[in-house]
């Protein structure tokens, strides 16, 4: 930049000096700066269960080593959590754990944001006997079998970042990005390794994201990567959800034998303007369209 | 940076630099009343002033007629912070509206939960509303009406609307009129209690003389007749140059169902995804759509 600069004409320079002077004194935007305004109550330890409707915030780190149970239970209507960035923390109780990160059963019209969930077998769970869940700006790490699994009508994921899922030792044999259910759009989110521990006999499938009994749904937008194991990978796998759109989502696998980038089931879910690099099967069974399978 | 023209180089400095400056960071805080005009604690409530009302708590009430929330001034944004605007206790019967604005200008409507009206949230002329961020859950005959020029409706999710037994017969998720936009929602479930011959239509997006608006993102579903009724995922009447593009509709088969409905073919459907429709798209201007006939 010196060697720039002094080469610059005189004019040019002026400019960029009247850049920096407007970057050190214009204000930014607020960025960062959690307010707590509409917090109707906070959650400072973990396990927790919230049976009060409101906005229930984290202002801090929680961590715990449970190897059962959920660190949150979310036990009445209407509720937000909202993790204002912080972490709901699973990993001391090792690669054992069952327990859940954060469980909505049998609840309506939840929202879980912000949160930072890691270490659990269940990051975030929503039970089929509840609906309209939105489960949106989440970071879920290290979690070791399912990431987010929501199998409640109406549901929406959106803008997740799901990241290193699998690893359990207890639950073996196969480890799930997302796994939606019954009317759940998954949209915008990204998966980005998925990878089970083996079974005795050395089966571990990887699923990006699972749609399963989810006709009345899209899974549009997302990125898939990272799937790993020794049995077949899946970018996205829907099994029983007919009319399932898949739409406009980058995957990209390995090239493992057996690999599927887009499996359907049967022709009635439509797959279309997808991008599909590294699967041994681009698309299977779906009703294709406008589809780029890359298999180079 | 060796090969570089330093002017070019400096050209570019300036760029990065002045960016840093006037670009928007992304807001990631939890709500916040630093904005508030003033807050709403009880319905029914009217809303006089202008400025930003907000919930700071869940509110309800058992009304079965007027309206929970009026917004009788332009320049009104209500946010709820995600609480709710609930009316179920005014039962199946109910004729009350959530939040209302008649003649009104720049109204918006935010981050709220508005469950169990006859019509959940709803303007009447006036123009340049927004509504975005909404859930709309269980409202029994419309969800949202937004019959204002210049409006926007993006960004909401509308489920399980229909049910009304003052109301009966038809069921609209999202009803919009005279140039507004309808984008990235998601209505998911409309089933109208049938009428006295006990049939019933369900419309996942009406729209009327929307000519003037794009229908574009959505995700439609959930559409449920009775009777000789029929389901309807995107149904345009007077629609003139409208687009409609990039929606995902699923309907269940039902017979003399249709995807994308369109009055003639100035108006243009391209890139939907329609699956389990009858007809898949009827009267557009067709391009690029995907119909699953399977």
């Amino acid at each position: 930049v010196e060697t720039i600069m002094k080469r610059v004409p005189p004019g040019i320079a002026s400019l960029l000096l009247l850049a920096t002077v407007l970057g050190l004194a214009l204000p930014l935007p607020a960025r960062a700066a959690q307010g707590y305004d509409n917090c109707t109550g906070f959650i400072d330890t973990v396990p927790a269960t919230i049976s009060t409707q409101g906005t229930w915030c984290l202002r801090r780190d929680l961590g715990t080593s449970i190897t059962g149970g959920n660190a949150i239970a979310v036990n009445a209507n209407n509720v937000t959590i909202d993790c204002n960035d912080f972490k709901v923390g699973g990993l001391a109780a090792g690669t054992g754990t069952i327990a859940g990160g954060i469980r909505i059963d049998g609840r309506f019209n939840s929202i879980i944001r912000n949160c930072n969930i890691r270490g659990f077998a269940y990051g975030i769970v929503a039970t089929a006997d509840g609906g309209g869940h939105l489960i949106e700006h989440n970071n879920l790490d290290g979690n070791t079998y399912y990431a987010i699994i929501v199998a409640s009508p109406g549901s929406t994921i959106r803008s997740n970042r799901v990241l290193d899922t699998g690893g359990s030792t207890t639950r073996v044999g196969a480890a799930y990005g997302i796994y939606a259910m019954r009317g759940t759009d998954v949209v915008d989110n990204t998966v980005n390794g998925v990878a089970a521990t083996p079974t005795d006999s050395g089966y571990a499938a990887a699923y990006g994201i699972f749609a399963h009994d989810n006709d009345d749904a899209s899974v549009a937008g997302n990125r898939i990567r990272g799937l790993a194991g020794a049995g077949p990978t899946y970018g996205i796998y829907s099994q029983n959800s007919s009319r399932l759109v898949v739409r406009d989502n980058d995957l990209q696998g390995s090239g493992g034998v057996g690999s599927s980038g887009v499996y359907c089931g049967n022709n009635q879910a439509t797959a279309r303007d997808n991008v599909i690099a590294g699967f041994a099967t681009g698309i299977q069974d779906c009703l294709s369209s406008n589809n780029t399978v890359n298999t180079n | 940076m060796n090969r570089l023209s330093p002017v070019i180089a400096a050209i570019l400095l300036f760029v990065a630099a002045a960016l840093g400056t006037i670009l928007p960071l992304p807001a990631r805080a939890a709500e916040s009343y630093d904005n508030c005009t003033g807050f709403i604690d009880t319905v029914p409530a009217t809303i006089s002033t202008q400025g930003t009302w907000c919930l700071r708590r869940d509110l309800s009430t058992a009304i079965t007629s007027g309206v929970a929330i009026t917004v009788a001034t332009n320049n009104v944004t209500i946010d709820c912070n995600d609480f709710k605007v609930g009316g179920l206790a005014g039962g199946t019967g109910t004729d009350a509206h959530g939040i209302y604005a008649g003649s009104r200008f720049n109204i918006t409507v935010r981050n709220c939960t508005v469950r169990g009206f006859l019509i959940g949230i709803y303007s009447n002329g006036g123009g340049g509303h927004l509504h975005e961020h909404n859930s709309l859950d269980s409202n029994t005959s419309y969800a949202l009406i937004v019959n204002s020029p210049g409006s926007t409706i993006r960004r909401n999710r509308v489920l399980d609307t229909g049910g009304s037994t003052s109301a009966t017969g038809l069921a609209y998720g999202i009803y919009a009129a005279e140039g507004v936009d309808v984008l990235d929602n998601t209505v998911n479930g409309v089933a109208a209690t049938p009428d006295g011959s006990s049939d019933a239509t369900a419309y996942g997006i009406y729209t009327a003389t929307n000519g003037d608006g794009s229908v574009a993102g959505n995700r439609v579903r959930g559409l449920v007749a009775s009777g000789t009724g029929l389901t309807y995922g995107i149904y345009n009447v007077d629609s003139g140059r409208m687009i409609t593009r990039d929606n995902d509709v699923q309907g269940s088969g039902v017979a003399g169902s249709i995807g994308v409905r369109c009055t003639n073919n100035r108006a243009t459907a391209r890139d939907n995804v329609i699956a389990g429709f009858t007809t898949g798209i009827l009267n557009c201007l067709s391009d690029g759509d995907t119909v699953n006939p399977n």
